[in-house]
């Protein structure tokens, strides 16, 4: 266990088409580090614009080998409402916990392609564990 | 525009007076150049609940851009009160504010009263220095 670890923050804003991209998988976020496993800590998404998501499932957050950390469903999604892991809808399963080694992090959708937001503003919180 | 890299977040937290609260405090001091991001933030009333004012706004501190606003009827004592959450308007929050600007702590309103003290924490992160294409 590292001692003292750094807090690291990954935050921006993706479009439908990155959240749709690769069937699904979506657009990375976290480039993977070699030897490393990332643990998420907290997360939210925020439909920044368009309206409340539709389509898809859910938007999810993983690591780039598919394995969910926060899975927000659609209709918690509404526009410019800002949906914390662990609020009602935003399951956040494997918030907490070491992901993979030597993967990233990414935000994809389940189902089918997200429609009506076209615009989503997402905010990771996350360290990356020693060796 | 996504993030590759892996900014370190940072974070202000203390506890203010009402007086300052009313003046207007910096709570980060300005970096030449760069501008800051807030990802997260809350407040918490101590001492009794926020009175009068209209909110107590997280704000950059040139511009006056509101991060946060946190209204004064959800400011209750000691109920601590997050960005995104009934009466927190979080409207910047993950978005880059002003270049070399900091971040202060205002008053919005009559002069905030009851409340004595204001605990605060805010996550942020230091923007890199953009470069001309």
């Amino acid at each position: 266990m590292a001692t003292y670890p750094r807090c690291k923050v990954a935050e921006g804003q993706l479009t439908l088409a990155q959240l749709n991209a690769a069937s699904g998988a979506g657009t990375n976020i976290v480039d993977p580090i070699a030897g490393k496993t990332i643990t998420v800590v907290d997360a939210w998404f925020r439909s920044a614009a368009g309206g409340t998501c539709g389509g898809a499932t859910a938007v999810v957050l993983e690591d780039t080998a598919g394995t969910d950390v926060l899975s927000v469903t659609a209709a918690t999604l509404t526009l410019a409402a800002l949906v914390r892991g662990g609020a009602s809808g935003a399951t956040a399963t494997n918030v907490g916990t070491a992901l993979g080694k030597g993967k990233g992090l990414r935000i994809g959708r389940t189902v089918s392609d997200v429609t009506t937001m076209t615009a989503m503003d997402y905010m990771v919180l996350y360290k990356i564990d020693s060796d | 525009m996504t993030y590759l890299a892996s900014p370190d977040l940072r974070v202000a937290e203390g506890q203010l007076t009402t007086a300052q609260v009313n003046a207007g405090v910096f709570v980060v001091d300005p970096i030449a150049k760069r501008s800051i991001t807030v990802v997260d933030a809350w407040v918490r009333a101590i001492g009794g609940a926020a009175t009068s004012n209209t909110s107590i706004d997280v704000v950059d501190s040139v511009t006056g851009t509101v991060a946060v606003s946190f209204a004064q009827a959800q400011n209750t004592q000691n109920t601590t009160l997050r960005a995104g959450a009934t009466g927190a308007t979080a409207t910047y929050v993950g978005t880059a504010l002003g270049a070399g600007e900091g971040l202060k702590i205002a008053n919005v309103g009559t002069a905030c009263d009851t409340m004595t003290h204001l605990d605060y924490v805010i996550l942020y992160r230091v923007d890199a220095v953009a470069v001309a294409a």
